[in-house]
C-alpha cells in the first residue's frame, strides 16, 4: 500500500508543479461557483414553481373558496387550471379552447409531468362540511419527488384555515339556532356570514403567525420546505463537473506516460500492476475528492448548510469519485493518445454536466430531459445532494443513487482494467 | 554455480495467433559478473527480448530465470535484482534528477539515510551532483542518459539490463556511457546484458557476445571466437574502376602468400587473405607491373560486422 500511495503522490506532485492545474481546480470553479448561485439564487431548491391541478368535482362555493384559498396560498404553487389569469409566471400548464378538466385528463397531465400534482375536491364537499360530516381531499403525486411535499403541505395549511372557519360557522348556526336567534330558513345564510368572517379572520394580519428562524437547517418558508440557495445547487454542481473535468485528466496522464516511458519504467520496478493502477486510480481519487472539499467549502462559506447530513455527503462524495475514477481508467484504455483522452474527456464532461444537472436544477428540464439525465453520473449525485439538502434526507436515503454511482463504477472499472494496455 | 540469466526456448508473438513472431525459442546462458551484448539490427528482437526479461512483457512460450526465479512466475523478487536502463528516456521532466531517483528509489524499497545515501553515491558515479537539483526538462541530452542510467543503478542491482543506451547521443557522453558499463562489472560485480547495434560498443564491452537477427540467436561466443567462425580472413579491396585487368594478373595474385581467393566486381578487386596487410605490398607490386592503376586501397580485417554479413548476407546498419 505504500508504494500505491508513494505512485498518488508523485502524480499529484507532478499535477500541482503546473500552476495551471491550481487555477482550474481552485479559481476557475469557485468563479463558476458563484455565478451559476447568483443566476439561480431564489429560484427554489427543486423546480422554480410547482404547478398543481386542481379538480373541483363539488362546483359549489365552498370548493370555489378552497381554490381561492390555495391561488393566493403560496406563489411558488401555481393552482392549474384556474391559475392560467391570475398569477405571474404561471407555467404552460391552461387547459386547451373548450377542454374541461376531467379526472382520466388530470391523470394524463400528471404522468406527462404538466403538473406535479393532482388535487381532487369530491362532489358533496360542501354538503358534508355544512353537515359536520368527515371529507376526504384526494392528493396524488409522485412520491420520488420532493416538489409536490411543498403543494402538499401548502394545501394543509389551507385546509387547516378553512376547517377552522367552517367549524367556527357551524357551531355559531348551531348555537343560534339553540338560542332561537334563527330559524331553519335563515340558517343557511346565516351560516355563510357567520362563515366569511371567520375565514376572514384569518386573513392578514393573521391571528397567530410562526416565525421560523434558521437553527440547523436552511431557513423555513411557510410551507415548511427548505428554501433554495443557489449556490447550494452551484457547489455542489460545479463540484461534480470540475471533479470529473479533473479525475478524467488521468486518463491522458496514463497514456502520456505509456509513450514518454515511465509506465513500462515503473513495470519493471519490484511493484506489481496493480499497484501501478492503483496508485494513479488513487491520485484521481484524492484530486476529486480535494475539488469537492474546495467547493463544498466555498458553498458552505456563502451559507449552504451541509451541516446536518455531513456523513451522507461524504458518502455521496465518496461513491461520485470512485464512479469518475473508474471513467478515467476506461477513458485511458480506450483512448490512443493523449489528445483524444483529453477531447473526449472533456467532451464527456461538457456532455454529462448540464444533461445530469451540474449547471441547473434537473427539476426544470421536461420530464424527458429529466429521465434522460440520469444516463449522467451527475444526476444521480446531484439527487443525493438534493435529498441532502431540500428534504433533509441522510444516508439511509441517499443508499439509491449510491448504489447506482457505486454500480456504474463498478462496470468502468472493470472495462477499464480489462482494456487497459501498459505497453 | 547456476548462471544468473537463463533462458529457455523464449519467444513472443505479437497479436497471436497471425502476428509477427519477434523472439523465436531464445536460449541465454550468461553467468554471473559477465558482459553479455546482444548485437543485431533494429527490429531483430533485441528490445523484445529484454522486456521479457524485465517482466515488461510476458513471453508467448518458454521461460526465464532470473537470479532464481522465474520472471512470469515470480516477477517482484526477479525485479528487485534488476536494475533496467531503458532505450528511451523514461523520467518526469517536471522533477529534478535528485526527485526523479527518489522516486524510483522508494519505489525498489529503499527509505530514509539508505535511500539518501543511494542517490548521493549515483549522483557521484554518473557524475551529476551539481546540477542534481535542476530540473530533468532543463538538462542536456546527455544529463539525461545519465540519469536514466542512474535510476536503474540505484538500488545496486546485481543485474543491469542497458537497451541500446547509446542511441543518439554526443560521442563524449557515449564515452562516459561505456566506461560506466566496464566500471560496473569491474567494481561493482554486476552482470550487464547490453542490447545495441554498434558493432564497436560490442567488441570493446562484452565478455560474450550473441548475434541476434529476426528473433533468433544466430551464433554466440567471445569476439574471437566468433570472428574464428569465418576463418580469419581479412578482405583487401582494390579499386580498379573500368580499366582491363589482365587474367594473368589475377592468377599473379592468387599465388601471393596467404591469399585464398580473388573477386572481380563492379570495379573492385576483392582479395581474400589470411594475412591481409603482409600480402598488400606483393599485391600491388603485381598490379603496377601489369599497368593497372589502383586508385584506392582497403583492407578489412575481420571484426563482428563482417560476420554478422557473413551469417546474414547483410550489413548490421542496413
Amino acid at each position: 500500500m505504500r508504494k500505491v500511495f508513494i505512485i498518488a503522490l508523485n502524480d499529484l506532485h507532478l499535477y500541482f508543479q503546473d500552476r495551471s492545474n491550481w487555477f482550474f481546480v481552485t479559481v476557475m470553479p469557485i468563479i463558476f461557483v458563484l455565478i451559476i448561485g447568483v443566476v439561480f439564487r431564489g429560484s427554489g431548491g427543486g423546480p422554480a414553481v410547482i404547478p398543481i391541478d386542481v379538480l373541483d368535482q363539488d362546483g359549489s362555493p365552498a370548493s370555489a373558496a378552497l381554490v381561492e384559498a390555495l391561488l393566493t396560498a403560496n406563489p411558488t404553487v401555481i393552482v392549474c387550471p384556474y391559475a392560467a389569469t391570475g398569477q405571474p409566471d404561471a407555467p404552460d400548464c391552461e387547459l386547451a379552447e373548450g377542454q374541461t378538466l376531467t379526472e382520466a385528463l388530470a391523470a394524463e397531465r400528471l404522468t406527462a409531468g404538466t403538473v406535479y400534482a393532482t388535487l381532487t375536491i369530491p362532489a358533496g364537499y360542501s354538503t358534508a362540511l355544512e353537515a359536520g360530516e368527515p371529507v376526504e381531499l384526494v392528493f396524488r403525486a409522485d412520491p420520488a419527488l420532493s416538489a409536490p411535499g411543498i403543494a402538499r403541505q401548502t394545501i394543509a395549511a389551507v385546509v387547516t384555515r378553512l376547517g377552522g372557519a367552517t367549524v367556527a360557522a357551524r357551531l355559531s348556526a348551531q348555537a343560534a339556532a339553540d338560542l332561537n336567534i334563527i330559524d331553519e330558513d335563515n340558517r343557511g345564510a346565516f351560516y355563510a356570514a357567520r362563515y366569511a368572517e371567520a375565514e376572514a379572520a384569518w386573513g392578514p394580519p393573521a391571528p397567530i403567525t410562526v416565525t421560523v428562524e434558521t437553527a440547523q437547517a436552511e431557513p423555513q418558508d411557510q410551507t415548511g420546505a427548505a428554501s433554495f440557495s443557489g449556490f447550494a445547487q452551484s457547489s455542489a454542481g460545479m463540484a461534480a463537473m470540475y471533479a470529473m473535468i479533473n479525475v478524467l485528466g488521468l486518463a491522458a496522464v496514463l497514456i502520456q506516460e505509456r509513450q514518454d516511458g515511465t509506465l513500462p519504467r515503473l513495470m519493471v520496478t519490484p511493484i506489481s500492476r496493480s499497484q501501478i493502477l492503483g496508485g494513479k486510480i488513487l491520485r484521481g481519487y484524492l484530486l476529486g475528492l480535494l475539488q469537492f472539499a474546495i467547493l463544498l467549502a466555498v458553498g458552505a462559506l456563502l451559507g449552504v448548510n451541509f451541516g446536518r447530513n455531513i456523513p451522507a455527503v461524504i458518502v455521496v462524495v465518496l461513491a461520485y469519485v470512485f464512479t469518475i475514477s473508474a471513467m478515467a481508467i476506461a477513458l485511458a484504455a480506450l483512448a490512443r493518445t493523449p489528445e483524444q483522452a483529453s477531447g473526449l474527456g472533456m467532451l464527456a464532461t461538457m456532455t454529462l454536466a448540464p444533461l445530469g444537472g451540474a449547471w441547473w436544477p434537473l427539476e426544470i428540464v421536461p420530464q424527458f430531459m429529466q429521465v434522460l439525465g440520469h444516463l449522467s453520473p451527475i444526476a444521480w449525485c446531484m439527487d443525493a445532494f438534493n435529498t441532502i439538502l431540500y428534504d433533509g434526507g441522510g444516508i439511509p436515503e441517499v443508499i439509491g443513487p449510491v448504489l447506482v454511482l457505486l454500480a456504474v463504477g463498478a462496470a468502468f472499472f472493470a472495462l477499464g482494467v480489462r482494456r487497459f494496455r501498459y505497453e | 554455480m547456476a548462471p544468473i540469466i537463463q533462458t529457455r526456448d523464449l519467444k513472443k508473438q505479437y497479436n497471436p495467433p497471425d502476428g509477427p513472431l519477434a523472439v523465436r525459442d531464445v536460449d541465454l546462458v550468461i553467468e554471473t559478473g559477465e558482459v553479455y551484448s546482444l548485437l543485431g539490427p533494429n527490429g531483430a528482437g533485441k528490445t523484445t527480448t529484454i522486456s521479457m526479461l524485465s517482466g515488461l512483457l510476458q513471453p508467448s512460450g518458454g521461460e526465464a530465470i532470473i537470479a532464481g526465479y522465474n520472471i512470469a512466475t515470480d516477477p517482484i523478487k526477479a525485479k528487485q535484482v534488476i536494475g533496467v536502463i531503458p532505450q528511451e528516456i523514461a523520467l518526469y521532466p517536471r522533477l529534478t534528477g535528485r526527485q526523479n531517483l527518489r522516486f524510483f528509489g522508494q519505489l525498489y524499497g529503499l527509505s530514509g539515510r539508505a535511500l539518501e545515501s543511494a542517490i548521493d553515491e549515483v549522483l557521484e558515479f554518473i557524475d551529476l551532483r551539481d546540477r542534481a537539483d535542476e530540473k530533468v526538462e532543463k538538462y542536456s541530452g546527455g544529463m539525461k542518459r545519465r540519469v536514466n542510467i542512474g535510476v536503474g543503478l540505484l538500488h545496486r542491482p546485481r543485474i543491469v539490463f542497458m537497451d541500446e543506451p547509446t542511441v543518439g547521443i554526443d560521442p563524449q557522453s557515449r564515452r562516459r556511457i561505456l566506461d560506466a558499463v566496464l566500471e560496473l562489472k569491474q567494481r561493482y560485480g554486476m552482470t550487464v546484458l547490453y542490447t545495441t547495434h554498434y558493432m564497436e560498443e560490442a567488441q570493446e564491452l562484452s565478455d560474450r557476445v550473441g548475434i541476434i537477427d529476426h528473433g533468433v540467436i544466430i551464433a554466440e561466443g567471445t569476439t574471437g571466437q566468433l570472428i574464428q567462425m569465418i576463418g580469419e580472413l581479412d578482405q583487401i579491396i582494390l579499386r580498379v574502376d573500368n580499366q582491363q585487368v589482365p587474367p594473368a594478373m589475377l592468377e599473379q595474385f592468387g599465388n601471393v602468400e596467404g591469399v585464398t581467393s580473388v573477386n572481380q566486381q563492379d570495379g573492385e578487386l576483392t582479395v581474400r587473405a589470411r594475412r591481409g596487410r603482409k600480402a598488400l605490398p606483393d599485391l600491388i607490386t603485381i598490379a603496377n607491373n601489369a599497368g593497372v592503376h589502383i586508385s584506392s586501397v582497403r583492407v578489412q580485417e575481420p571484426d563482428l560486422e563482417a560476420v554478422f554479413l557473413h551469417l546474414t548476407g547483410r550489413a548490421l546498419r542496413e
